[in-house]
């Protein structure tokens, strides 16, 4: 069954181009009419997922809204009670739940990450800055003019030329592919994923024609966002790097395990002793690995790395790795900490993730309550993920090697939850029913 | 009860999932002979074990009128890993082809082919427990199998000749003071 390509939004389907300089807005909506016009005035702007290789597309322009800002844009009743509950209640109200507490807690969110006022989302990207302001300024023309509807947070982002997240690790590596796109995977190895895992309106793997939000026309190719904002400790990362490796060669050693890739994207099951820059810059081989025959007991890449638990591919884990797969956007922001710097600049910088799925619950939150906030998975119960989960001092990290495995203890958090949401990303044909409501 | 450790620290790390469903009229022996055939081939147990949470799953019959279904298993959060069950079961998965077989004799159970029904069925039928009290919490499944394999490789190191000596190493101290039975 193929893909609806021409209603389906460029930016929810296609990886991204890299480099790239980005950013993120959000809006509130006042006024409902000048909400739908706003979405008038932005529709031009937003590609279709069937002009991939268009030259004339310098930047992409992607919308997506919360549910206020569908309440906020008028949008009945009924077709809001069909929605899901998770995207309903917004990830502030489920942050208990989903181990956002004490310092990632919402209280302590970057206002107004979580509040009720967020309403729509704007992300734009392209190669450079220069591009990227081509853009935003009609943008900027389309919200002038517009009482009604205020920019409330914008947020700079990019990807550097060399891939590398504020961590020092080239980021992003791996993608799924997604049956009747055309998009093939990153790992050949991997089978393509039913469509209806990322976009509604297309049987899912679960086996299923999944429900819809109603309408049909508000909720065919639409998708879910979960979108967070993680400040990333690289000092206190370093330096705990520091204290527990003895030299710089065991300190790059000790990270690998915990990433479970070289900082070149070389993964440790294909280069298991040492960084391999030509293999984890080739697009071709540094995603096509898997784990059941060449790594079983994770000595190579450790279970509980953080790349083997976003992705556990064939691994030995309770459940069905096939229905927690999500489609993963990252970017960065801040300057990167000087290299050699250990000490923190007071600098904030981090990650600004995008999760695409058509299903928050069984994605996203499943993804973050089972295989980050937690090892239970892998048969390590209590451990988290070193990189991103919410380790608080006392966290756990085994390296599965011979003769005797090691064990680092002691792990802070290295991110901070700094606030985030839910986000619903509709077809073309839904937004043009979003603008033209009348009520 | 251990006066020293408080009712927290026993509770459970393990959740108890049970349900009870009522039978069809006169398929209370329809249900039995399922049951005893799904004992003798052998298949029982087998997928769900892919899981590798499970600690127990029970079928009890109830007067001819209730099947009780009873489990227990590792994790807080019971929901968690319902779409996983409903998914390796609906494919060639023996289990839950034993599970449809013995609920399709009760009343509700809407078969096999719609995650959203089964759930459904899964959350009306369940009971929550009243208590549960656990003499030793914290294990989890996988914890038991790695205790049992350790036990078997221990228990055949003490019968090396040299264990004794090798036992001395100040290393192993904690393992000397469990060799002597």
């Amino acid at each position: 069954m193929n893909l609806e390509l021409d209603d389906i939004q460029n930016g929810a389907l296609r990886p991204r181009p890299t480099p790239y300089a980005g950013v993120y807005i959000l809006l509130r909506v006042d006024d409902r009419r000048a909400g739908r016009e706003l979405l008038r005035r932005l529709l031009p702007a937003l590609f279709d997922a069937s002009h991939p290789a268009d030259p004339g597309a310098k930047t992409w322009v992607s919308l997506a809204l919360t549910f206020q800002g569908l309440k906020a844009l008028g949008v009945p009743q009924a077709s809001l009670d069909s929605f899901p509950l998770a995207f309903q209640q917004g990830m502030a109200a489920r942050a208990t739940m989903l181990g956002d507490v004490g310092e990632d807690a919402p209280e302590c969110w970057e206002s107004p990450l979580g509040r009720p006022e967020v309403h729509i989302a704007i992300s734009a990207i392209s190669p450079d800055t220069a591009h990227l302001e081509a853009v935003l300024a009609p943008a900027r023309e389309a919200l002038k003019n517009l009482p009604g509807v205020e920019a409330i947070w914008r947020q700079d982002c990019h990807v550097p030329a060399d891939l590398r997240n504020p961590f020092g690790f080239r980021d992003g590596i791996s993608n799924p592919g997604i049956e009747g796109s055309g998009i093939p995977g990153t790992n050949p190895q991997e089978q393509p994923f039913k469509a209806g895992e990322f976009f509604l309106g297309y049987p899912n793997e679960v086996g299923e024609l999944p429900p819809m939000p109603a309408p049909e026309i508000l909720g065919r190719n639409g998708t879910y966002l979960a979108v967070v904002k993680y400040h990333t400790r690289v000092a206190a990362w370093r330096q705990f790097l520091r204290a527990n490796a003895a030299g710089p060669a065991e300190e790059d050693r000790l990270a690998a395990k915990m990433v479970g890739r070289w900082p070149s994207g070389a993964p440790l099951v294909l280069a298991p002793e040492r960084d391999d820059p030509e293999l984890g810059a080739d697009r071709r081989r540094n995603d096509n690995f898997l784990y059941a025959d060449e790594d079983a007991r994770g000595l190579r890449c450790p279970m509980g790395s953080h790349a083997r638990r976003m992705s556990p591919r064939d691994s030995s884990i309770i459940g069905v790795a096939r229905i927690h797969r999500v489609l993963r956007r990252g970017t960065a922001y801040g300057p990167m900490l000087p290299e050699g710097v250990l000490e923190d600049d007071g600098v904030d910088r981090g990650i600004v993730f995008v999760f695409v799925g058509a299903d928050l619950e069984r994605q996203f939150e499943f993804v973050k309550k089972e295989w980050v906030n937690d090892g239970l998975f892998i048969g390590s119960k209590g451990e988290k993920d070193p990189m991103m989960g919410p380790n608080n001092g006392t966290g756990q990290f085994t390296i599965p090697q011979e003769p005797i495995r090691q064990r680092v203890k002691g792990l802070p958090a290295f991110v901070t939850n700094r606030g985030g949401e839910y986000f619903f990303a509709p077809g073309l044909r839904a937004l043009r029913w979003l603008a033209d409501l009348d009520s | 009860m251990d006066s020293k450790t408080s009712p927290a620290e026993n509770k459970s790390f393990s959740n108890t999932y049970t349900l009870v469903a009522k039978i069809k009229p006169g398929q209370a022996d329809t249900i039995r002979k399922v049951a005893k055939a799904g004992l003798e081939g052998g298949q029982w147990g087998s997928g769900s074990d892919v899981l590798g949470i499970l600690h127990y799953q029970r079928f009890f019959i109830i007067e001819d009128k209730y099947l009780v279904f009873t489990s227990e298993f590792d994790g807080e959060s019971d929901d968690s890993y319902l779409s996983d069950f409903y998914s390796m079961e609906i494919t060639p998965g023996p289990s839950f082809g034993i599970f449809n077989s013995a609920w399709k004799y009760t009343e509700g159970w809407p078969g096999p082919g719609d995650r959203d029904a089964f759930i459904k069925f899964w959350k009306d039928n369940k009971v929550e427990e009243l208590l549960t009290y656990s003499y030793y919490p914290g294990v989890t499944a996988k914890d038991v199998r790695k205790a049992v394999r350790l036990q078997k490789a221990f228990q055949s190191v003490l019968d090396q000749p040299g264990a004794a000596e090798a036992l001395k190493h100040p290393a192993l101290k904690a393992l000397l003071a469990e060799a002597s039975d």
